[in-house]
């Protein structure tokens, strides 16, 4: 047994500097055996910074790593391996036309004779080790037919089959439904009681308390405390992570819907959507519910003109639009804020100005001729407006924060002046003090006589925004709910029970 | 503006000012007037060919059917040249008009068949060869009219004619894609092309223009080069596709898009022909000289990394 007295790991007083900015200052993190260590901070708090460092691939300007009671002198991502430090980050790094046993092994294959891979042998260790964590899941299978969770644990288990005892997970529940979420928490207490420590990074307060045994918190590079998960409570914690006390979580008021803007009928692609048909009127926030799956996106995307549509007509304002597709959507005055922000959403290499009129070139400019002076005017405004961190027009939005640049997409559709907001999962993977933003922008949009259309996996936003909820199940629309609805009736006509009205 | 941020800026024009020392410390006739624009006017046609295939990396594409379209213009530029009674500015019309249209066939192959860039860049390559041999068969064509003659060999002002169209093109490629929306569009489609779609860019269209801009670039470097050589045959245009690949990326234009610009296409194309020049100079065999012109290619790439990571 280890001894359980002694941490597998110190950071000491880790310091980082970035040109312009002090992303960690001394801060201190330490992890025992069996523990989860829950790391918590706001966007650009320098978790991610504090784990790269973790893991070698940058390296600090001062502090101490010490393993098992001794102080590294050299470290690097190899040392780092090494010594059984693992991440599992939210982008996922396994090839998927490959099986499952081949992603856990990737560059470590068992062989015969040192060049004939044994293929027995490494499905063989591969299913014991899913058995393990409690998910056997059918090692002949190329990743790309799991589920994300699966996924998920496919790299948990590569992680452990590089003998990890320090495991790093990044934002690990941001994909996952309610059930898969359950599973994990299941491996993770699995994995404590074989000793593995236990890093995790979240930005769902809910998670901490199931799940956590410490929280440090983290805000603006420092370390503002560490807490016993049974000693503290959640408005302790996000105090200390915000600085400032946040009273609404959620600051919709109802207010009086208007006329319909949108108005959607019969609405089928041909390989998911299935008769949907809804509508949205000016100064109405509509949510869109349902389990990962069950159509949301896809109902959104083809709204936008992204997918085609096989069957049903789209109104908006009053009129039938026969054919739709981006450019004619963006004219029509509808903004898409998409599921994926990376894939979808931002220009990664571009500086933030021109992210933000991307999407309103030819509003701006319609002569084709671009105006520097008008660009960084139009772009510094909606910067100020959602408090963009750092302001810096100039930036690449590689460099901002997850909140950061998704305050980047909203402003890159507020741009464009729309009536119609379409957003799909607007605060995923962003931290407590950019969400209670956005929510209170979207409010604010919406009171301003704007038509929203909210796409979210998480219920509480769901129900804390939405003025009336549709429940999406299998690619249809299965019960309209106004507000108010408990929680309860939502999720079980999401997961397909009958007789929702 | 401070050092740093200046070395960061003109890390390449410092690499192309480094090399004209050492040449000009060997052979101090380099630093001759003459000399010297005789090195940018060699190095005229390859600029403006390579500024098309700047502007096609940017999109995260790859046109290697430059070469030949050089040739098919040439070719017809030569043919209502030589075999018709055509007026010689209907000769550079056709010739214009043919490197759109390669350029025309290819964007649709790329934007709507959805076809990789390389795959059918690499098709109208073939194509366009084969129909510039069907038009010229096995004769060149040489003794073109003096006013044709004029856009390759012509002096303006002291300077020469292929010099003032570089740097005529080469001021509208930088303003193009600088202060154009389509400019603008050009980065973001290479940048990440999902995101421009989902932002209401007409992708296919952009990308459709980039090739036919292409093209017309290309096109243009072909007839520069007949009117200089009062001749054309069927290897005129193969030699610029590769340094018209290899130009933008030494002046830091990235092979996956979104990153770059004409400025360093310049310089990246100069660094090559002063070397070329250099070693002509320096009676440096033809033998050495490829080997030469490999390693400062791969030179002058490392230094400008180099002093990225030095001062970042």
């Amino acid at each position: 047994m280890l001894a359980k007295d002694r941490p597998l790991l110190e950071m000491r007083g880790i310091s980082k500097a970035f040109p312009g900015v002090q992303a960690l200052d001394k801060v201190d993190l330490d992890l025992y055996p069996g523990e989860v260590h829950v790391l918590v901070g706001e966007n650009g708090a320098g978790k991610s910074t504090l784990m790269k460092i973790l893991a070698g691939a940058y390296e600090r300007d001062a502090g101490e790593i010490v393993i098992d009671g001794e102080v590294q002198a050299h470290w690097n991502p190899a040392l780092a391996k090494a010594h059984g430090i693992a991440m599992v980050y939210q982008e996922f790094t396994l090839v998927p036309y490959r099986n499952v046993a081949e992603n856990i092994f990737l560059g470590r294959e068992k062989t015969r004779a040192g060049f004939f891979l044994d293929k027995r042998v490494m499905h063989q260790e591969a299913h014991s080790l899913m058995e393990s964590m409690g998910v056997p899941i059918d090692t002949r299978l190329p990743v790309m037919e799991l589920g994300v969770a699966q996924q998920q644990m496919v790299e948990i288990a590569k992680a452990l089959s590089q003998e990890a005892r320090i495991l790093v997970l990044d934002e690990p529940t941001s994909a996952l439904t309610v059930r898969e979420i359950e599973q994990l928490f299941e491996t993770i207490r699995r994995l404590k009681a074989r000793g593995v420590g236990i890093i995790y990074i979240s930005h769902r307060l809910e998670e901490l308390f199931i799940i956590g045994d410490r929280v440090t918190v983290l805000r603006d590079g420092q370390r503002i405390g560490t807490r016993r998960v049974a000693e503290t409570n959640a408005d302790e914690v996000i105090k200390m992570m915000v600085g400032r006390e946040i009273k609404d979580l959620f600051p919709r008021r109802y207010c009086q819907p208007g006329e319909v803007a949108l108005r959607v009928q019969g609405l089928c692609t041909h390989d998911k959507l299935r008769d949907v048909s809804f509508e949205v009127r000016f100064g109405e926030i509509v949510g869109l519910a349902g389990l990962v799956g069950s159509g949301r996106t896809e109902t959104a995307r083809a709204i936008f003109g992204l997918d085609p549509r096989t069957a049903g007509t789209i109104e908006v304002m009053g009129k039938k639009v026969d054919h739709i597709d981006p450019p004619r959507a963006v004219e029509m005055g509808i903004g898409l804020l998409p599921e994926d922000r990376k894939r979808d959403g931002i220009f990664p290499i571009l500086p933030l100005q021109t992210n933000v009129v991307m999407a309103s070139l030819k509003q701006l400019f319609p002569r084709g001729i671009l105006n520097p002076k008008k660009e960084q005017l139009e772009a510094g405004k909606y910067v100020k407006q959602l408090r963009v961190s750092p302001p810096d027009l100039a930036r690449e939005v590689q460099y901002l924060s997850g909140g950061n640049q998704q305050k980047v997409v909203v402003a890159k559709w507020l741009c464009t002046g729309p009536k119609i907001f379409i957003f799909d999962e607007p605060t995923r993977g962003i931290d407590v003090g950019a969400k209670a933003e956005i929510h209170a922008f979207m409010d604010q949009l919406a009171n301003e006589g704007n038509a929203i259309l909210m796409i979210s996996s998480e219920l509480p936003e769901i129900l804390g925004m939405s003025d009336r909820i549709y429940v999406m199940h299998e690619g249809s629309i299965v019960g309209e709910f106004p507000r108010g609805t408990d929680a309860e009736e939502i999720i079980r006509c999401a997961m397909g029970a009958k007789a929702c009205k | 503006m401070t050092l740093k941020s200046f070395l960061l800026r003109f890390s390449r024009l410092l690499a192309l000012v480094l090399l004209s020392m050492v040449v000009a410390v060997l052979n101090p006739n380099f630093l001759k007037i003459s000399n010297l624009i005789n090195i940018v006017r060699q190095a005229s046609p390859q600029i403006i060919i390579s500024a098309g295939m700047t502007i096609v990396l940017l999109t995260g594409g790859i046109d290697l059917s430059i070469g030949s379209v050089v040739t098919l213009a040439s070719i017809i530029a030569g043919y209502v040249l030589t075999q018709t009674k055509l007026h010689w500015s209907i000769a550079i019309v056709s010739a214009l008009g043919s490197g759109l249209l390669c350029g025309l066939v290819s964007g649709i192959l790329v934007a709507k068949v959805k076809l990789p860039s390389a795959i059918a860049t690499y098709g109208m390559l073939w194509v366009g060869r084969g129909l510039a041999f069907a038009i010229m068969g096995a004769f060149p064509y040489f003794g073109f009219p003096n006013a044709f003659r004029y856009i390759g060999r012509g002096i303006l002002l002291g300077i020469p004619v292929p010099i003032w169209i570089m740097v005529a093109v080469a001021l509208v490629v930088y303003l193009f894609l600088k202060y154009t929306t389509l400019g603008k569009s050009i980065y973001a489609v290479g940048a990440n092309p999902y995101a421009a779609k989902a932002s209401g860019l007409r992708v296919d269209r952009i990308l459709i223009y980039t090739y036919m801009l292409s093209g017309l670039l290309a096109a243009l470097g072909g007839i520069i080069l007949t009117a200089r050589l009062n001749a054309v045959d069927q290897d005129i245009g193969a030699p610029f596709l590769l340094p018209a690949i290899a130009s933008p990326v030494m002046g830091g234009t990235s092979m996956t898009g979104g990153r770059g610009g004409i400025g360093g296409t310049i310089i990246g194309t100069l660094i090559m022909t002063v070397l070329v020049n250099a070693m002509n100079l320096l009676r440096i065999s033809s033998l050495w000289q490829q080997f030469a012109i490999g390693l400062v290619v791969v030179l002058a790439v490392w230094l400008d990394m180099w002093i990225k990571k030095k001062t970042a």
